[in-house]
């Protein structure tokens, strides 16, 4: 009997101290409704505070470009305070360099919102919007790379310039319980305003490129919010570089393409850099265009090409290739897109060639 | 073997696969701290410690940032690295991401193959985890020594 009385009281009391949790964390955590001035006043919105400002301004459809989906991994998510609101995080720190973080700048996925806030955007955050689409066509490409081909349905029609990106939403699967966004680079033209186009590499482990790869398929409906990026031709120029690898292809593509459309009056040459055979794709597309532009200079290398590759193009690192074909700077811009260990080592080498910061350009996730 | 609540915690955030697709934990049943115990142990038994695990590790992946290969180092190896854009966060919550690329490092004589990415030198040389049974980058302490010629120290 004494046994049965001790558990009853224990649980009481358990169940007394949850609930006391229970209403501490309702109490403690609970902000109420916050208000977010955005630039001064060009949009006021109300939000039940509690949430990170990036999820906040998100469910108001006011999309801050993040291409890790909120996980401090990629430090994209930048707005400015106008008031502080408490010290930066050690999560934000890497990402900001001293004079932003004392004019203001945080990472918006890190910042919780506890009170009223006032903060600044660039004014095209206002023109990003949420499309829901249905895949109208997967292409594989590679052995890991795959084209995902998307119809808008609402809006049906999307407003961007060749080289910026879409965030992908991805759905639970499997034992992934959280839907997460991720960002890939259109590679379609602009001019195709109903549908656009994804070239998304499957990276082992990655949660929204296994989902694009694995549990996606023709038919489906996926959600995506976008145009992001500065990744977009620049002013000057008047002979353009473009060097990529992997996915990197994406952006290029849809910048030559429009390029080529508009008839801009601009040399491109396009360096593709892979290891295998295997890894090169859109060989006959750009060769294609290359015969048939006399602006455009197409170089696909190899940098671990085998004999059963059969290859009798340019060989060796996508850098020493550049080296070899672009002598000076003069007049022109180089754009790059693809892994970090790229786009560092082509960096150095234009920098030798003459190539100033200002006419170097690449997307930063 | 026992584990507090943060291990229970941090467990929790690998199972559930937040950070990444293919689950730290693969299908082990056993518990994170029972995993970790269990790799020290083999590890102690082979007279190494996961600073020599994760040392050598960082040698390959520091080679072959500058060139990917596929390449022979040290007339040995056969190594390569796949490079991928985007980071990951460590699971451990310590807020060290590294990025998604991946090495990949063949011992030419045995025809072995061991594959890690960036993420897993932390992890072992940090946390001492080498990840769960049945996890795509889970590899055994003595498989790294062994393909990659770890020698017990004299």
């Amino acid at each position: 009997m004494s046994v049965l009385v001790t558990v009853l009281s224990l649980s009481a009391l358990a169940t007394v101290l949850a609930a006391l949790v229970v209403l501490a964390d309702y109490k403690l955590n609970n902000y109420g409704v916050c208000t977010i001035n955005i630039n001064d006043g060009t949009k006021s919105l109300e939000v039940n505070g509690g949430s990170s400002l990036l999820s906040s301004l998100a469910s108001h459809k006011v999309f801050i470009p993040s291409a890790c989906g909120g996980k401090a991994t990629c430090g994209l998510c930048k707005v400015t305070l106008v008031e502080s609101a408490g010290p930066v995080l050690p999560t934000e720190e890497p990402y900001l360099s001293d004079e932003e973080m004392e004019s203001g700048v945080r990472l918006a996925c890190q910042l919780k919102v506890k009170h009223d806030l006032k903060i600044m955007i660039p004014e095209e955050f206002f023109n990003v919007r949420q499309y829901r689409t249905k895949v109208e066509e997967i292409k594989q490409l590679t052995h890991d790379i795959k084209q995902f081909r998307f119809k808008l349905l609402e809006p049906q029609a999307i407003d961007f310039r060749a080289g910026q990106y879409v965030q992908i939403d991805s759905k639970p699967y499997d034992k992934i319980t959280e839907a997460v966004s991720r960002a890939y680079s259109v590679s379609s033209v602009p001019s195709e305003k109903n549908a656009i186009e994804l070239i998304i590499r499957l990276v082992p482990g990655g949660i929204c490129t296994t989902f694009m790869h694995n549990h996606v398929s023709e038919g489906d409906e996926i959600t995506f919010a976008g145009p992001f990026g500065q990744f977009y031709l620049h002013e000057g120029g008047d002979e353009l570089i473009f060097i990529a690898g992997g996915s990197g292809l994406a952006p290029i593509r849809s910048l030559v393409l429009d390029i080529l459309e508009k008839n801009l009056d601009k040399k491109i040459k396009f360096f593709f850099g892979a290891v295998r055979r295997r890894d090169l794709y859109y060989v006959d597309f750009f060769r294609d265009l290359e015969e048939k532009n006399d602006n455009f200079t197409y170089i696909p290398a190899l940098s671990g090409a085998t004999p059963e590759d059969k290859w009798d193009g340019e060989e060796g690192l996508i850098t020493d290739v550049v080296a070899r074909h672009v002598p000076d700077s003069v007049g022109k811009q180089a754009y790059l897109c693809g892994s970090p260990g790229m786009i560092n080592a082509c960096i150095n080498v234009l920098s030798k060639i003459g190539f100033g910061k200002e006419a170097i350009f690449y997307d930063e996730f | 073997m026992k584990q507090g609540p943060n291990s229970k915690r941090i467990e929790d955030n690998m199972r559930s696969g937040p950070l990444a697709a293919h689950q730290f934990l693969g299908t082990d049943t056993r518990t994170l701290s029972d995993i970790i115990l269990h790799d020290q142990l083999l590890l102690e038994s082979l007279g190494l410690t996961n600073q020599d695990i994760s040392e050598r590790m960082h040698y390959f992946t520091e080679q072959l940032k500058a060139n990917p290969g596929p390449r022979v180092v040290d007339n040995k190896f056969m190594a390569e690295r796949e490079e991928h854009k985007g980071a990951i966060l460590c699971p451990f919550a310590d807020n060290v991401q590294a990025s998604k690329s991946i090495t990949r490092v063949t011992n030419i004589e045995l025809r072995k193959t061991v594959m890690w990415s960036d993420l897993n030198i932390h992890l072992i040389g940090t946390h001492g985890f080498y990840e769960g049974y049945g996890a795509p980058f889970r590899v055994d302490p003595a498989e790294y020594a062994e393909v990659l010629e770890i020698n017990k120290p004299k």
